[in-house]
Order: structure tokens, then sequence, then C-alpha cells
């Protein structure tokens, strides 16, 4: 068969070429020249941040670019790769603003835990057994049994045993894996134990190398998960691995494929071998876990919503394909339900959410919210889609959290900002489209129904500089954060009324999920001891804006609010280095009611009234309280 | 009589339900589309009018602000509340046939999906220009869908889906209607949705918002 291929050659960001079907998109022929490109819609053409500029060649311009570029991008030659087709041979570059790996920065602090290592799945024993003799002719496994107890022994280990037992004396180390002998090392050397924690992300992998010894950590390693490419949100994902189980495949030889390489990373830091690796342990969204184990995740995308597995899982490493000892167990943690998974099973472990002062509020923010509370002896969890707006997406200007990212807003005479690294301002990320908010708000200049006044409309006691920064530009209002002398773009940096908009859906999902939650559990905000924010994104946000703005719970004090890092590693840590702690995720797990908040028939107007942010009146409580 | 009419689009288009409502705080105490409508029938200005001239101005109003993002989904909600609170005196003389329906909307959130909001904003909307709305709710598969448009000949039809993984379920819906009634527009809508997903599963117009819906069906029926 002669496949009818076509030339693209990108000049940047490095100068490489493929060949491509006639036809195939722009987006895909990055992909295949491995470039990563900045694509959270997932080539829907929804976002507009896969732009390419096309140097040489036809394309055809579409509709969706028309709406979402500039018109100086429409004449500069820029082009959304997930909209263009490619007829003829093209050279393109790729701006650095487009690339998934320019406007990333990793966050994955882990809360600092201890690793206890009193019960670890993988215990080294060393033993001097005596050798046989004429009189004691036992056979080498019943030698062993005497002093390990009962063991079982795998057919390859055994095959290797009467050499290793013989070599230095019967005097070695058994590495034993419950019951199980998984090897056996010769001589007094101490054999190292490592463990491999994981925290399985939408779109951060992150993960930490342990000595079972010492329970010390060795190495951390993070790593965009690779499915990106595919969309930002989970539900494109399952939407994709349900079409065919190539695709499934393919997701799921992602995420492996990257896991593989931070193993190496991790050991390689740590300067160790990487069959020393006996256990590592996974933490991760329902769907995540999914897709790791290459198991279909459809029935999570649609009604009733139901995962194919919720109970932990122990598979072997080799299964997986992943590189450790060659007895490494991989072990993953349980889930709650379809939308609340490991990664908040091992937040609420990590943190002993439970032994906390109660009543007590968990609340992990992402795309997918997490909700967990503890009140009246009871432990219930929820889920929210809050969407990707917080991490930029479906924002005019939005950016993840990377250098040039503004992070910070204030205003006072006038506007003032400050961005990630200092780098000249690319963008605005969640942080910073939340301190905006609650800026407009408090100044008037955005009302409680999400609507941004005109200049003219604006409260007479704005400060005339702050007062300029309102324009309209497309029939919007905008909020101007950053002169275009200002930027890196050389285009002004804004907020938009329809973003506004977007961090009103936001905020609504994840304010009406707290409030069904709350009302379940029979309290009040206010009487809430502790408030925990898991999740990178809650380091860098103000609690104060956050609780102006509707995000955190007004009438909680802010000294009962803690922002507690990347509990998901955390929470992959324990259960890495102790068998306690994943019998206490079992039993998390289990003991948690679910709530649906589909099945409310409150919701609705929970969700309606949540759309508004508070008001001047609702506000003030949160200086009171 | 104008001024009547014209009090009564502004009700619309604030979400001004009676007088006793607190939403908005500007027209507190003041009479809302409840009463408005009820006087507007007692001063003798027909059903037909009020719905166009008053209700029907006041609802396009709030649908066009709708669509340049300077109202929301509360204001379209609160809307439709003064909507229903008007068409309760109209509904008489609909019933008595002294004024018709524009047509019939059937509308459902598709198999898979529960999510509504955006599903009960469009079929208020086109409540609101005039037709008369199945609403089938939510989850709602094939055979329902095509079992309504056969009991309404002429009908026109929306499918809601909100998730990635659910719009997908709409390309097989509007081929078991087109089965049966090739003719029947069919209408889509949600937020994963774009126009080009629409032609791609042979839906008949892709309305990005409520008021895109109404004027789709309206340019297409008049």
């Amino acid at each position: 068969m002669i496949e009818d291929t076509v030339a693209v050659h990108f000049l940047s960001p490095h100068d490489t070429s493929v060949q491509v079907p006639r036809g195939e998109s722009l987006g895909r022929a990055a992909a295949l020249a491995n470039i990563v490109l900045d694509m959270p819609c997932g080539g829907r053409g929804n976002c507009g941040k896969c732009k390419i500029r096309v140097k040489q060649g036809v394309v055809v311009r579409s509709l969706r670019e028309h709406v979402l570029l500039s018109h100086d991008e429409l004449m500069d030659g820029i082009h959304l790769a997930c909209q263009t087709r490619v007829g003829e041979p093209l050279t393109v570059e790729v701006p650095h603003v487009s690339l998934l790996t320019a406007v990333y920065q990793i966050l994955a602090d882990a809360a600092e835990t201890t690793c206890d290592v009193s019960d670890p799945p993988v215990r080294a024993r060393h033993v001097t057994l005596d050798p046989p003799s004429l009189e004691d002719d036992a056979s080498d496994v019943l030698r062993l049994e005497r002093v390990l107890g009962s063991v079982e022994v795998d057919l390859d280990v055994l095959r290797t045993l009467p050499a290793a037992l013989r070599h230095h004396g019967f005097v070695g180390t058994a590495l034993m894996q419950g019951g199980r002998l998984i090897g056996f090392t010769p001589g007094t050397v101490k054999q190292t134990r490592l463990a491999a924690a994981f925290d399985i992300g939408t779109t951060t992998l992150a993960a930490s190398l342990i000595n079972l010894e010492d329970g010390v950590e060795r190495a951390r390693a993070v790593r965009l998960n690779p499915q990106t490419a595919i969309g930002d949100d989970i539900l494109t994902r399952i939407a994709y691995a349900s079409e065919s189980s190539a695709h499934l495949e393919r997701l799921h030889r992602d995420v492996v494929g990257a896991v593989c390489t931070m193993l190496g990373e991790l050991v390689h830091a740590a300067n160790e071998h990487i069959e020393h690796i006996v256990e590592i342990t996974f933490a991760g969204n329902t769907t995540m876990q999914h897709l790791l184990l290459g198991v279909d995740p459809a029935s999570i995308g649609v009604s009733p919503f139901v995962p194919a597995v919720s109970e932990q899982l122990s598979v072997s490493a080799s299964k997986l394909g992943l590189p450790a000892h060659p007895k490494a167990q991989c072990y993953v943690y349980p889930v709650i339900s379809a939308y609340v998974g490991g990664d908040t099973v091992a937040g609420l472990l990590a943190t002993n959410f439970e032994e906390l002062e109660s009543p007590s509020l968990f609340m992990d923010i992402g795309t997918n919210g997490e909700l967990a509370v503890h009140a009246k002896g009871k432990l219930i969890a929820t889920s929210c889609a809050a969407g990707p707006a917080f991490e930029g997406a479906g924002i005019t200007h939005g950016l993840r959290a990377a250098a040039g990212a503004i992070e910070a807003v204030h205003i006072e005479q006038d506007v003032m900002f400050k961005t990630i690294d200092g780098a000249a301002a690319l963008g605005i990320c969640g942080s910073a489209l939340i301190d905006v908010v609650a800026e407009l708000l408090r100044l008037g200049i955005l009302l409680p129904s999400g609507e941004l006044l005109n200049a003219e409309d604006a409260p007479c006691t704005l400060p005339d500089a702050v007062r300029q920064h309102i324009r309209r530009h497309r029939d919007q209002t905008i909020f101007v954060i950053a002169d275009a002398h200002d930027t890196a773009t050389g285009q002004s940096i804004a907020v938009y009324q329809n973003d506004i908009r977007q961090v009103q859906l936001a905020t609504a999902a994840v304010r009406s999920a707290v409030t069904l939650l709350l009302k379940e559990a029979g309290i009040e905000a206010h009487e809430l001891r502790r408030v925990l924010v898991a999740g990178a994104f809650g380091n860098y946000i103000r609690c104060a804006n956050a609780q102006r703005m509707g995000l955190l719970p007004i009438g909680v004090k802010p000294d009962r609010i803690t922002f507690v890092g990347n509990t998901s590693l955390a929470g992959a840590r324990l259960t890495a280095t102790s068998l306690r702690a994943r019998r206490l995720a079992q039993e998390i797990a289990q003991r948690t009611d679910h709530l649906d908040l589909s099945l409310d028939p409150a919701f609705q107007d929970i969700y309606v009234d949540a759309l508004f942010f508070p008001t001047t009146n609702d506000a003030s409580e949160v200086a009171q309280a | 009589m104008n001024d009547l009419i014209e009090r009564l689009a502004i009700c619309l288009e604030r979400g001004k339900v009676n007088r006793s409502s607190p939403h908005p705080p500007d027209l507190k105490d003041q009479d809302g589309a409840d009463e408005l409508t009820r006087q507007a029938l007692d001063d003798g200005i027909s059903a037909e009018t009020v719905l166009a001239d008053g209700l029907i101005v006041g609802m396009t109003r709030v649908g066009k602000k709708y669509s340049e993002g300077k109202a929301f989904v509360p204001d379209l909600l609160m809307a439709a509340k003064a909507m229903k609170a008007a068409m309760a005196h109209l509904k008489p003389y609909f019933e008595s046939g002294q004024t018709h329906h524009r047509g019939t909307f059937v509308i459902g959130t598709v198999e898979g999906d529960l999510h509504d909001i955006g599903k009960n904003l469009v079929a208020m909307m086109l409540e609101g220009g005039g037709y008369k709305v199945i609403d089938l709710g939510v989850n709602v598969p094939a055979a329902k869908f095509v079992q309504t448009v056969q009991e309404n000949p002429g009908c026109s039809v929306g499918l809601s889906a909100l998730l990635t993984t659910t719009m997908v379920n709409m390309e097989k819906i509007i081929k078991a209607i087109h089965e049966v009634s090739p003719a029947t527009p069919i209408l889509v809508g949600g937020a994963p949705l774009t126009d080009d997903f629409a032609r791609r599963i042979n839906a008949t117009a892709y309305a990005p918002d409520p008021q895109g819906a109404l004027d789709y069906l309206s340019a297409a029926t008049s």
C-alpha cells in the first residue's frame, strides 16, 4: 500500500521533520515529532493554546481560529495546530509559550511524613545456618525454615538457592515478601532494599524513593503525565480510551513508560541499582489507576459511574513491565468511588485526618475536586467537577503555574502584580485569578452576580489609575493586569468577562459541593475546627482572597486553614514502607461514605446560589470569624 | 398600555417574579411579572401581545446579555421564574385556543449524563420564546426520544450533554430519530461540544447558548 504522506518540517523547538498522512492535523504531526504542545482542551479547538507559526506552505484557516486568535496573530501566520490539516509540505515553528514543558512548573512538595519501617512489605533476614552433615541431612529449604518459619519458594528462586547457600558457608540474607522467599544474597554484605512511591496525577506524576532499612527518602522525581497530549481532563481520556483497545493500550503505555523513566531517574539520583527496588506503590484518581493497570475506564465516564475495581490491588511489577527486582510487587490504592480515588484515600491517611480535631474538612482542589468531611464520628466524601479554570485552561490569558505566569495581584492606588521567577509576564495562573476576582469584588468593579462593570459604571471612589485598567475588547469588558509593554508576549494581559464566568462555574462547583457535604454531615461551616487544602495549587493561594471570592468556606478562621501539599504522594510513601498503613488505607476506603451530589434534589438550587460571589456582607464574616 | 408591556419586559429581563420577591434589590416592593401580567390581561390587552411584546422581548434581552457575558446562569433562571409566574395567567388563553404555540420542542440530556442545568436553561428560553416544550429529563435513551418525536409530528429536538464521555451518545440518538423522521430538526448543545462535532454527528445545528437555540428555531420556522 502506498501511503499518501506529506513532510512537516519543524524549525523550533528543535529542527526536525516528520512524514504524516495527508490530511492529518498539525497537532498530531507535532506529537509524532516528539513536540508536546499545550493542548488543555485535547485538540477540540476550544482553548486556543496550541499556537504554531506556519512559515512555508499553505493551510486552510479554520473558523475556530478566527474566533480564538487575535488579529495580529492571524496576520502573523499563527495557526492552531489541532485545527490545521496538513495538505502540502509545511515548514513551521512552535512559539515557546505553546510548549507544555515551557508553561509547566511541576509542583510536587509532599507533606513531610516519617516513614515507619517497622512492618515493611519486604524484609531482609540475615541468617546463619548450620551446614548440612551426615547427621543433619535436612533439605536446604527445611534448613531455612528452621530459622525463618514456614517459607514459600518460587521455582526460579529455588533454582538459584543451593548455590547461593553454599557460596558463603550458609551465611547470607534472605529477602522475604511476607512468607515468600524472593531472593537470597550470600555473605554478610547488607542487602539494599528500596521502595518507590508514586502519585499518579492527571497532569503530574511525582515519585519518591525510600530506603526500607531506615525509612529515609533517597530521591524524588517529577514528570508530566504524557497522557496530557490526549487532553487535560479525565473525561477526555476516558472517551479516548473507550474508542478502541489500541487507544486504551496507548494511554496505558504512556503512563507505564513514564513510570519506567522515573524509576530510572530515582535510582540514578540515589546511585543505586534498579533491582534493589523491591516494592512500588501507586496512589491516583480512580481513572488514572485504571489506566495504569490497563483496565478499561469506560464505565467511570457514564452514569451510573462505576469503576471496574475499588479494592486495593497487588500486582507484580514484571506484569506491568516495570524495571525493578524480578519479584517486586506493585501496590495500588483502594478507592472510594469513581471520582473519589486512591489519591484522596492517601491524603486522608497521610494527614491523619480522622485524628484531627473534628469537625474537619479535607479539600483537594483540582480539575476534579475531592472533598471529605469528618464530623460526629462519620467520614463522608464527595467530588465535584471544578474544571481546569484554576489551572489556566479556558481562561483567555490563562497559564499553568510556570515561569512568567502572573501568580499574585494586588490593587491599591494602581494594579500591582508578581510573576513566577520574576520573569516577563506571559499569562495569568490560578492563584492570581483568585486575587483578581477577590480584589475586583472588594473594589465594587465586579458585582456578586459576576458582572464586570464598565469604566463609567464603576464606583466613583475608584482611583483613576485603576479605572483605566477597565477596558472593552471584542464586545467584552476586560480588566487589564499588565499592559503590552510590560509583557513577554507584547500584548496586554487581561481578565475577561467570560473568564470571570469560568471562575464562577469552577468556584460554584467546589462551593456547592462543600455546602452539600456539610449539610449531609449536619454541621455549619463556622463549626469547622480544621480545613486541610491539599494539592500543589493550595500552597500558592492567599487564604483571605480565596474566602472572599467563595472558593474556601467563609466563616472559618484563616488560622484553622492549613495547606498540606501533595498528600497523595505522602500517602503512597506511607504504604510503600508499612503494611499497617495499607490496612489503615483499606479501612478508610471502606469506612468512608460516598455522597453523590447529583442525587441530591437540592443540588441545582445550591449550585445556582453558589454561582453568585459572596456579597460584602457575607465577606465581612471572613473578617469577623 | 405600552408602559405596562415595557415594565413587563423589564421584569423578565431583570428576573423580577412578583411584588414580594427580593430579587433584584433595586426593584424591591414593585410589581413583578406576576402582577403586571394579570393587570395587562385585565386591562384588555391580548394574551398574544403580552407574550410577544412583553415576555418574549424581555426574554430575548436577557438571552442576548447572556450571549455577551453580561448576564449569567442565575439571571436566566430568575427570568425563567418570572416567565413561569406570567405564564400561569396566560395558560387559560392558550388552552382555550385563543393563541397558539410557535411549535413543539422536545429536549433531554442524553443517555449516561445526569446534568440538567444547561438543558433547563434552553427549555425555559424556548418556552419563553413561545414554544411548547416537552422536557424528557436526564439520562434519556434514544428510544424515548424516538417515541416522543413520533407522538409529536412536526416537533424539533434538542440534545444536551455535559461530558466528553456522553456527548458521543448523541450520534446514535440522532441516527435513531432520523431513521423514523428524517426531516426533524435536531439541535445539540453542551459545554464540550463544538460546531465541528455537531457536523460530524449529523446534527441539524449546534447551539452555543440558549439564545442561539431560540434564534436558530425562529429563523428556521419563520
